[in-house]
């Protein structure tokens, strides 16, 4: 109990410091990985935050701590946007984070990320922030002895993003992929951090998201997935939480957009039916409203 | 044998959807705007009760004895079916008119709809309201009050409408402001609609019928400019569909229309249940009817999105 109430007194102390704006009840518990599990200090109804206010309200306050998130999406729908994304909020709201990428080259990510105003090489600087590129034959290899241990003491990392567990499968067959991928998720869990893990489904319409065709949607405690959409002959994005482990969520499925300053999540897509298709149709009396309206509008158009 | 090729006859014909460039012309494709849409054709049928209704109103107005000597056969007005009609003909089709104008303008923001909704929200709550408490021993004065003052409230919205549709006057409202002013709007209305109940009720509004003696000016006034704008409106929304060719526009300009002489019926009418009251109601229950007609054309006709 002293030695909480203690690390609890030096966290209020770091936060003054650094000058962090923002307070939440996450930062009031921010320990180190191995500490937070087993000291039970999470309180009640902590989330992790993402920082996008909508996705939040979605979550009914941020993702659970310690979950494993899978974050699914065809190319193009902003995955690695909204990862970075959530660990620089992360960041803001004093939770240090760890992006895993087999991908891409760091000067790649960094120069993507500063269009986006985040100074990731800073944040590095300040040792809030780490970015690991690696190939998964590495990471598979080090097995238990993982790789990130290291890393995750050295920033005392509570998020860490995974860029993408679609890369493992180049690697190993389909049932060992799921044997690495429960590894790598209770590895993460044991440490106390927050995962999300990036999975590129790779139909971009049609209904399959792919995620229970590689059967790991059980292995993960929530899964987000982006969608495009077409809709009047164009291409929109729709964000839907499908899983969320012992919380109640948003089912609804929300736009977003990419913007400039990062994801920007907005309304229900109210309107329209069969959006998982990938082609959805207005509902009949949306329908309706709209030729009343054309009724009426048509006949305005003309004298404007 | 060998065929000749023959500049544009040998394009393929297959798929009839597609229009087929204009090879002889400047080569490009007509723009959206520019397709002319197929011969216009609307049901005349739906015209035919008008010059009747307004005959058989003539005719009753001629033949019929003024109110002090009109006989009890010559009335035929049982409980309840006249509250009854008029929900289910003039109400529930007025509350159709109201949804769908309001789930339109909370999509488009065009003011017009909403003006429209709310004209319709007032002849169908104020029907409702008027034709069942006028059943109500002592109430036939509240009654008639409630709904011709209701028909009156309805009219001016229309023409409203109409005009700033006419003119192309009607505002766009931002997607924010929707929901706020839409709510205003139509409980503004039904506010209306219960204040003007509980007026009549108390008695604070002069008497629109005198059992025995029949309507009083002020109800002759009232029925007589209602009737008025719903003929303008009517008028309005008529030029407005043979521009645009809307079967919407259409059956809505025939539904004022037949609204409109209904109450001019009324306003003829010697007293409730008679030949004249009977043919005004029927005029205005088939109006309902347009209504609907109206609306069920929207569902059958897709449109694209107005922009």
């Amino acid at each position: 109990m002293l030695e909480t109430a203690l690390r609890r007194e030096s966290h209020f102390k770091t936060v003054r410091v650094s000058e962090q704006k923002v307070t939440t009840p996450g930062e009031k518990t921010r320990t180190h990985g191995f500490d937070q599990l087993f000291s039970g200090d999470p309180g009640e109804g902590f989330r992790v935050k993402t920082g996008i206010v909508e996705l939040d309200e979605m979550l009914r306050g941020g993702f659970m701590p310690g979950d494993a998130v899978m974050l699914s999406g065809s190319a193009g729908t902003g995955k690695t946007t909204l990862a970075i994304q959530y660990l620089v909020n992360g960041v803001k709201l004093g939770e240090p984070g760890i992006y895993v990428t087999f991908e891409e080259l760091p000067d790649q990510i960094y120069r993507d990320a500063k269009n986006f105003g985040w100074d990731l090489q800073r944040m590095e600087e300040e040792d809030k922030f780490r970015l690991v590129c690696t190939s998964p034959n590495l990471m598979l290899e080090a097995g238990d002895d993982s790789l990130l241990d290291d890393v995750i003491r050295e920033v005392q990392s509570r998020r860490l993003v995974i860029d993408s567990l679609s890369h493992l499968e180049m690697f190993v067959t389909k049932d060992a992929m799921r044997t690495e991928a429960y590894r790598l998720v209770r590895h993460l869990k044991t440490r106390g951090v927050s995962s999300m893990l990036l999975w590129e489904s790779p139909q971009i319409s049609g209904a399959a998201f792919n995620v229970a065709d590689a059967g790991l949607s059980f292995l993960v405690d929530c899964i987000v997935a982006l969608k495009p959409v077409e809709i009047e002959s164009s291409l929109r994005r729709a964000l839907v939480i499908l899983k969320m482990r012992g919380s109640d969520h948003d089912k609804r499925l929300r736009e977003y957009e990419i913007t400039p300053h990062g994801v920007l999540v907005s309304k229900p897509f109210s309107q329209y039916e069969g959006l998982m298709s990938g082609s959805p149709t207005r509902s009949m009396t949306d329908e309706a409203a709209n030729s009343w309206a054309f009724a009426f509008a048509k006949n305005k158009q003309k004298h404007s | 044998m060998k065929q000749r090729i023959v500049g544009p006859l040998l394009l393929p014909k297959t798929n009839r959807n597609i229009p087929e460039p204009d090879i002889t012309g400047s080569g490009r494709l007509p723009a959206p705007g520019e397709h002319k849409p197929p011969g216009w054709r609307p049901s005349l049928l739906g015209t035919i009760p008008l010059p009747l209704f307004i005959g058989l109103i003539a005719i009753f107005d001629l033949i019929l004895p003024p109110p002090s000597q009109l006989g009890s056969g010559l009335r035929f007005e049982p409980a309840y079916l006249n509250a009854i009609l008029y929900t289910v003909f003039v109400s529930i089709t007025s509350f159709f008119v109201a949804y769908i104008s309001l789930k339109s303008y909370l999509q488009t923001g065009f003011t017009v709809l909403l003006v429209l909704g709310s004209a319709s929200l007032a002849l169908g709550s104020t029907s409702i309201l008027g034709t069942w408490l006028a059943n109500l021993p002592g109430q036939l004065n509240a009654g008639i009050t409630i709904v011709n003052t209701g028909g009156l409230c309805a009219s001016i919205f229309h023409l409203a409408g109409g005009s700033t549709t006419s003119t192309g006057t009607s505002i766009e409202n931002a997607p924010r402001v929707r929901k706020p002013l839409s709510i205003a709007a139509y409980v503004g209305v039904l506010s209306f609609t219960t204040l003007l109940t509980i007026a009549s009720l108390d008695g604070i509004i002069p008497l629109f019928f005198v059992l025995g003696v029949g309507q009083t000016p002020l109800r002759m006034a009232v029925l007589g400019s209602s009737a008025a704008l719903f003929a303008v409106s009517s008028v309005l929304f008529a030029r407005l569909c043979f521009s645009s060719k809307s079967d919407t526009l259409y059956w809505y300009s025939l539904a004022l229309g037949m609204t409109s002489i209904g109450t001019l019926a009324i306003f003829f009418g010697r007293a409730p249940g008679d030949p004249i009251s009977w043919t005004g109601r029927t005029a205005q229950f088939l109006g309902g009817i347009y209504f609907l007609q109206a609306v069920l054309t929207a569902f059958r006709r897709p449109h694209p999105t107005p922009s």
